[in-house]
Order: structure tokens, then sequence, then C-alpha cells
């Protein structure tokens, strides 16, 4: 039954205020959650191949930090993404990368575990931000083959950093969509190749 | 009409409604019983965890809005007062009583359950026992990384004059004489000098972090137990000084490894706790999560149960609505409504059998119109014949209320009996003067006797009538008597011809039998004077002259009076001609300008000229009788006066004249009025009594009506009406008199 038929309509002032209110949270939602910024990337050609370095300025919250002290793993992943610019329509995809890392916290050691699922690479740190700086920097990241490029076309590369939600406990999960704390992730960060 | 296989198809359609939603119940179900796992901590759906949320969310939604469309109609219906929509509300409140509140009863206690079980799942002393554990493990280490903590120290007090070239080989021997992990030289800023690693253990070499380095070149040493792969390691990095001022710092670093035993044991304590913390810390989260999805479940049941309140309520009442449609549809007279069958058996049969009963009643109905219509056609049929009768018939009912009469009756009786119908007929008497009379006859009649026969007179406004009443009484049963006709002829005219027929006969007689015989005798009496007058005595002749006078005298009187006689009887045909009816009167009155009487004649209304086809001679005839015979009627009464009028008026039977002669004299007797216009009645001493009979006589032969009165002021009044545009018709009507008379003959 179409909703006209109805005797008695809600007053149609109260849906611009609904996507109003929606979307003054999502705002405020986005501007808390910067613990995650990318302060710098840059690629630059090594041997034919563009290799990316990047510096990454990650704050957990005081939820997380709990959380992470408390066993849970926070699961963060590092998007990358070469689009080709095309005029009018939106840009193609070429490549895309993800590097995924985790983080623990080993309570017998009282240390934190930075694992990087990409290369193997398994860190140890006294400290929650020596493992913070150690995930943010990335250096001599290859991401594409220079002869995979067209010569004349332009190429833009960006990348974001942020908790993948996916791989928290189920429980948790439900948080990310919730609490903007944990929420964390980065804006886009884009460059030209 | 088949009207079953629609229904049929109605109620298929009704239950093809239900489709949708029963998918959609049990994809949300599926959605909920795969959540439900997953909150379980079943690994097998994890990655759909927030579509399978949003699938419950959207079905939700999805019957909310449902349930608020058939609430919204339900309200709807309650306020347009449909029928069966106060039902509906009972059986759904009801519904949605009987499962909200077991529902919600059962959702709170789950609730309880689901918050007292998880938290009896952690103890205080369960979680200080394990970081007791902890602590011990560590504690446990703590001789040993002392020990190791020195020796470390020691070799790399050794390592100051071991040059960088001759390190490697050192390092190799250091490590094997020790049964280390890895042993490892570092420049102070971190660079790797050399590293000897134990084989089989697949570690590279791993580079300590910048805090660590940065700690052992402010001079303090790093212990620690480091998890590295799998193991636990008993890290411990210390400065290697310088040997000279200008040779650089390093850094000895060392991962000495555990028992295996103990590495387990540790491991499985650290475990434990981690687990145990992670748990703890999960606790409000994952109770959350089971409420989420204990809520849609309770939400899914309730929305369900409201959904299908309502739809049963529907067609619950469905059936009823129709039926109520149709009783309203039949109490407004249609019978034509069949209503579909549902598929209920109960409302099935109810519905057949008030099918069957519409049909009845439709049937009942149309009998008693057509038989309706078969009465009306004979009823008018009836009054088609009582109207093309010439009698007039009245009836009435067992109490003489008036229940038909038809138009020769009306005509009869001179009465309008608009209104009248269904009233008393002796109302009938009151309003009408003239038929008062009449009336108490009839009553009389009815009352003595069943069956009757009488002439009754009627003096109407157009003069006296001789009805002949015929009574019968009709009943219905053998004894009862249901009510009474009466049949009305006008016999005046027959009892007029008759009266005519009489009289003409008797003047035809008297022509022939007396005036015959009346020459002779008038003869012979001439002859007896001539022959014996001379030859008598003067005495005897003077008798025989006044006798044979007399006799002569006589003779001539009776000559007269056969004259006259012959007169009335025999009817000339009429001569009409366009004249002027005042015009005569004035020309009559003229002639009597003189009498000896010395009454006046005056004539009223002269001066108007009313020009209509008359017989001159016999109006004049007509005149000159009513005028003498108003003379005579004054006699030698002082002041006497005639008075002429005449007056154009019009009445139901079109226009005409009214001729009224009026005097002052004694009036008329009333034993007389019936036969005033007979032949000789008369109260006068002189006359021939043939005036007003021959009055009446040219009257009728103009098609006119002529009645007496007595004046309320004294006198009598003679007054003629006389058809102004039927007049010419008299011609025929004098032929059709003939006609009678010669048959009558």
């Amino acid at each position: 039954m179409p909703l006209a038929s109805f005797p008695h309509r809600a007053p149609r002032t109260a849906l611009p205020l609904w996507v109003f209110g929606v979307l003054a949270w999502c705002f405020a939602a986005s501007a808390w959650a910067d613990e995650a910024t990318i302060t710098q990337a840059q690629t630059s050609l090594r041997n034919g191949i563009h290799v990316l370095e990047a510096k990454v300025k990650l704050q957990l919250g005081a939820e997380l930090v709990e959380a992470l002290q408390n066993g849970v793993m926070l699961p963060f992943k590092i998007h990358i993404e070469i689009l080709r610019r095309r005029e009018y329509v939106w840009d193609e995809e070429v490549a895309a990368l993800t590097q995924r890392y985790s983080l623990q916290y080993h309570a017998l050691s009282r240390q934190y575990i930075l694992t990087n699922h990409n290369s193997g690479v398994v860190r140890n740190f006294r400290s929650l931000n020596s493992a913070l700086d150690d995930l943010g920097r990335i250096k001599d990241l290859p991401l594409i083959d220079d002869s995979l490029l067209e010569k004349d076309a332009r190429y833009l590369a960006r990348m974001r950093v942020a908790l993948s939600s996916s791989r928290l406990p189920i429980p948790l999960r439900l948080r990310t969509y919730v609490y903007s704390e944990w929420d964390v992730g980065s804006e886009w960060y884009e460059w030209f190749l | 009409m088949d009207k079953l296989p629609q229904h049929a198809r109605l109620s298929r359609r009704t239950l093809y409604r239900a489709l949708p939603i029963v998918a959609l119940f049990l994809l949300m179900l599926a959605a909920l019983v795969l959540l439900s796992d997953i909150t379980s901590n079943s690994e097998r759906f994890e990655g759909h965890y927030l579509r399978l949320l949003g699938v419950n969310i959207l079905g939700l939604i999805v019957l909310a809005v449902l349930i608020g469309v058939y609430i919204a109609r339900l309200f709807r219906d309650l306020r347009a007062e449909v029928i069966g929509s106060r039902l509906a509300l009972r059986l759904v409140t009801l519904s949605i009583l009987i499962a909200v509140v077991p529902a919600t009863i059962l959702y709170y206690f789950s609730l309880q359950f689901l918050q007292r079980g998880i938290d009896s799942w952690f103890d205080v002393r369960v979680e200080q026992s394990l970081q007791d554990a902890l602590d011990l493990a560590r504690g446990s280490l703590d001789l040993r990384v002392k020990e190791l903590m020195q020796e470390t120290q020691r070799q790399g007090l050794v390592l100051v004059h071991v040059s960088d070239a001759m390190v490697p080989v050192y390092l190799n021997e250091l490590r094997q004489s020790g049964d280390l992990a890895e042993v490892t030289l570092l420049s102070a800023r971190g660079r790797l000098i050399a590293s000897s690693a134990r084989e089989g253990a697949g570690l590279l070499p791993s580079l300590p972090d910048e805090a660590i380095l940065y700690q052992v070149r402010q001079g303090y040493h790093y212990v620690g137990l480091d998890p590295i792969g799998d193991e636990l390691y008993i890290h411990v990095a210390t400065l290697v000084p310088a040997a000279t001022p200008f040779s650089e710092q390093r850094i000895l670093r060392v991962l000495y490894p555990l028992p295996r035993k103990i590495n387990a044991l540790l491991d499985n304590v650290n475990n434990a706790f981690a687990s145990y913390k992670k748990l703890v810390y999960l606790r409000t989260p994952m109770k959350n999560s089971f409420i989420v999805t204990l809520s849609l479940v309770l939400l899914l049941a309730l929305f369900t149960a409201v959904w299908v309140a309502l739809f049963a309520a529907q067609r619950l009442v469905e059936p009823i609505r129709v039926l109520a449609t149709g009783t309203r549809s039949v109490a407004t007279g249609d019978y034509t409504q069949k209503l579909p069958l549902p598929s209920d058996e109960d409302f099935g049969s109810l519905v057949h059998s008030f099918n069957e009963m519409t049909g009845r009643l439709a049937q009942a109905r149309d009998e008693a119109e057509s038989s309706r219509q078969q009465a009306e056609r004979e009823r008018a049929y009836l009054k088609a014949v009582l109207g093309g009768l010439s009698s007039g018939v009245l009836t009435l009912d067992r109490v003489f209320m008036i229940r038909t009469v038809n138009s020769v009756a009306q005509q009869l009786l001179e009465v309008d009996f608009d209104g009248l119908m269904g009233t008393p007929l002796k109302a009938l008497g009151l309003r009408s003067a003239h038929v008062r009379e009449f009336v108490g006859q009839v009553l009389d009649h009815f009352n003595q006797h069943g069956e009757w026969q009488d002439q009754i007179t009627v003096f109407g406004p157009s003069g006296r009538r001789v009805l002949m009443c015929r009574g019968a009484t009709l009943s219905s049963r053998r004894t009862e008597v249901s009510g009474f006709v009466l049949v009305l002829d006008d016999v005046t005219a027959l009892i007029q011809a008759q009266r005519d027929a009489a009289w003409s006969e008797v003047a035809r007689r008297l022509a022939h039998e007396i005036k015959n015989p009346l020459t002779p005798i008038q003869l012979a009496a001439e002859r007896l004077q001539r022959k014996y007058l001379g030859t008598m005595a003067p005495e005897d002749a003077e008798v025989l002259e006044r006798s044979t006078n007399t006799i002569i005298h006589q003779v001539q009187a009776m000559e007269e009076m056969v004259k006259a006689f012959a007169e009335y009887a025999y009817a000339p045909k009429l001569q009409l001609v366009e004249i002027d009816l005042n015009h005569l009167i004035g020309e009559v009155i003229e002639l009597y300008r003189n009498n000896r009487m010395a009454a006046a004649i005056l004539q009223q209304g002269g001066h108007e000229v009313i020009r209509m086809p008359l017989d001159a001679g016999r109006i004049r005839q007509l005149l000159h009788n009513l005028v003498k015979n108003a003379l005579e009627a004054i006699g030698g009464k002082p002041e006497g006066r005639v008075v002429l009028s005449t007056q154009i008026s019009h009445s139901r039977q079109g226009p005409h004249v009214e001729l009224r002669v009026e005097d002052n004299g004694p009036g008329i007797a009333e034993a007389v009025f019936g036969q005033l216009f007979d032949p000789y009645v008369s109260t006068k001493p002189k006359g021939t009594g043939l005036g007003l009979a021959i009055v009446k006589k040219i009257v009728e032969e103009h098609n006119g009506v002529v009645w007496a009165e007595n004046l309320p002021a004294g006198g009598a009044a003679i007054v003629i009406r006389l058809p102004i545009q039927d007049a010419m018709k008299g011609d025929e009507h004098a032929d059709a008199a003939d006609a009678s008379r010669k048959s009558d003959e």
C-alpha cells in the first residue's frame, strides 16, 4: 500500500530535519576520528619500480588502548591505490595494494607485538608509541612497475590507513559502527606519481 | 451467476498476499539463526555479521511499515464505522496481548539470565590467581635473568678488545659455547655488525627497537622476556664500551633460550591470562551483542505475531463484513446481490444460507410484485369497466366507509368525491346537503336488508334526479360482511319519457276521442238553435238558447283544451336561429307593459347581448308561459313584481346561460314540488295546467334544465339553464326525442 493513503502523514519538515541530523552526526564523527593522519607520502622511481615512502601518525584513544591491553588484537590496514586520471569520467583503478598489520599486547613480557602480515615480519616494542611509529613508517614499498604505466597518462596515487573492523572480535565490531573513537581511519592522501 | 470460482480465487489471493511476508519471516529467521551462531563465537559466517544484522533490521522495518499500514487502515475503518472493524480491533488487541505479554516476560527473564550467566563466568579470584601466576612466572625467572645479565656484561667487556673483523668468529664461539639462541653485535646507532643465530630456529637477526637502543646507549642494560616467534627468550642488551677514545661504542644483544618445558608453561600462563583478560574485557560488548540478537528475535516474534493477528483478523472479519454488506443491501430491498462464498466452512454454509435466503426473498418479492401488478391490472380493468358503466357504482366497506366510486356515480350524485375515499358515507351527507337524505335512506336500507332496490330522488344543483338504487352486501366468507355495493341508475329521463309518452297518449286520445264528438255536439247544438229557436215559446226559447249556448261555449272551451293538449303532445321541429336572448326577453316584456294585474315586470342584466342558437317562437312561448305563471302566482297582491334576469356562468359542464324568473308571490307548496313540471299540476284555480310542462319541454328541447326554487325572502323562482355551445345539438336531441316518441307509438 502506498504511503500516500495514510490518513495522517507526518509533517514534511520532519524529513529534512532527519537528514540534517544524520549529516551533522557524520561530520562530527569524521572530525573526531582523525587519530590517524598521513603526514607525508611520496613515490620515487627506483630501478623502474615506483616505491612508496610514507609517514603516518597514529594515535589510539583510551578505549582502544584499554582493549589492546586487555588482549584484544587490533588489526590495521593501509590501503594504496593507483588511479589513471580520465577526463569527464571517474578515474580508472590501475593497481591496489593493501598492507595488513596487527598489533597485540603480550602480558607476560609487557610488550607490544606488531605483525606485518604481508611481509611476515614480527617486531616487539616496549612502548605503544614505538609500535605505532613503526607501523606508520613505510619505507621502500614497491608499488608498481613503471613499464605497466602508459607514458602520456597521468597517474594519481592515494593511500589511507584504518582500523579494519571486520577483523575485530564480533562483540566489538558493533562499536566501530556506533562509536567514533573506534572508527579509526585517516582521510585519503593523494599525490601524483 | 456463478460466483464460486471467483470466491475461491479471492481467498487464494489473500493467501498469496501473505506469501512474501512468510518468505520474509523465514529469511529473517534464518538470518537470526546465523546471527546467533556468530554471536556464540562461530567463525563460519563472521564476515556476514553486518549483512545479517542489516537483513534483520530491514525486515523488521518492512514488517513495522506493514503493521502500520494495517493499523492505519483499521483505525480508518473504525472512524468510518465500517462493519466488523470493532471486532477486528478486539481480535487484534487480544492476539497482541496473547503474543506480547508472554514474549515480554520471556524477554525480561532471558535478559536476566543472560546478564547473570555471562557474569557468572568471571570471578575476581580467578582473575587474581591468573595475575599471580603471571607474576610468579616473571619472578621465577628473576634470578636466572640476573645471572644472564651479569654473564652478558662480562661477555661485553671481553668484546671490547675484539676487532670488528674478528667479531663473527667470536660471536659464533660464544653462541655455541653457551648454547645461546642468538648473539648480535650492533653499532651504537643500531647498525648490525655481526650476528650468530642457532640453526633451524629460522630466525632473522631481529633488530631491537629504538627505545632499547636508546636505553642501552645511556648506559643501562636491557633485560627482558621477549616473545619471538612462538617462543620466549631472555633478551639482554648491554653496552660494549669503546676500546679507545676514538673507537665507537657497540651494543651486544643476546637471546637466551628457555628450557622447552618452562617455555611451554610460561606460554600457557600467558595465554590463559590473556584469554581471561580478553574475555573479561569483552564481557559487556558480548552482552550487548547477545541482547541485540535477543531483541531482534523478540521483535521478529512480536512483529510477526502482530502481523499475523492483523492478517488473521482481517481474514476473519472479511466474511462478516461481506455478510453485513449483503444484509444491508437486502435491508434496502436489493435482493440481487449474491455473496461470494468464503473458503471457510462455517462462514461458507452461513453465506450459502444467506444467498439462499436472498434468492427466496427475491423470488417472493417478484411473485408479490407480479401478483400486485396483476391485482393492479385487474383493479384498473375494474375501474375501466366501472368507468364505462352507464350506472353509478359506489362500494362501501363493512363500516360504511367509501371505498370506490365511479365517475358516473359522482355525476349522478353531483358530489366531488375527492378526499372522501375512506371516510364514512355519512361525511358525504354532511359535506353536500343535497345528498343528505339520499345517504340516510341508503344507510337505512343497508341496515335493514342485505339486498334491496328503491327509487330515491335527489335534488342536486342541476335539478331533480330520480335514482334507481340497488344495494347488495358483499360477503367474503359465509357469515361475515365485508362490504356493500350500491348501483345507481338515473331513471329520471326514463320516468319522464314514460310520463311524457303517457301524456302524449292522453292528448292523442283526447284529440281523437273527445275532439271528434265535439264537432257533432257543437253542430247539433247550433242546429237545435237554428231549427227550434224561432218556433218555440219565448221562455222555452230562452232556455234552449241558454242551454245551447252553454253547450257551444263549453264545447269551444273543450276544443281549446284539446288544442292545447295537442300542442303539448305535438312537438314541431326546432328552428334554431342565432338570436339575442335578452332582446327576446325585452320584446316579451314589452307586451305586458300595460297588463291589468298592475304587477311590475322587470328585466335585469338585459343590456348584455347573449347571442345563441334558439327557436325564437318556442322561447317566446316559454317566456310567455313563465311570465303568465308568475303573474298568476302574484294574483292581486299589491306591489307584485316579476323579475327576469339572465347571467352567463361557467360550470363544469361548460358555459351556460342562467335565466331566472322570480316573483314575490306566495311561493310553491312543498307538496307539488316534485310534480311541478308535470301536466295538470297547478295550485291555481285557472289555467290548463300545461304551462310549466310546456316550459320544461321547451327547455329540454334546448338541452337545458329547469327547476324551481322558493326564495328565502318569499316568492318563487323558476331557473332555466341553457348551454351556450351545446345548443346546436338541441336539434339532434329533438330529433332523437321525436324518434323515441314515434317508436313509443
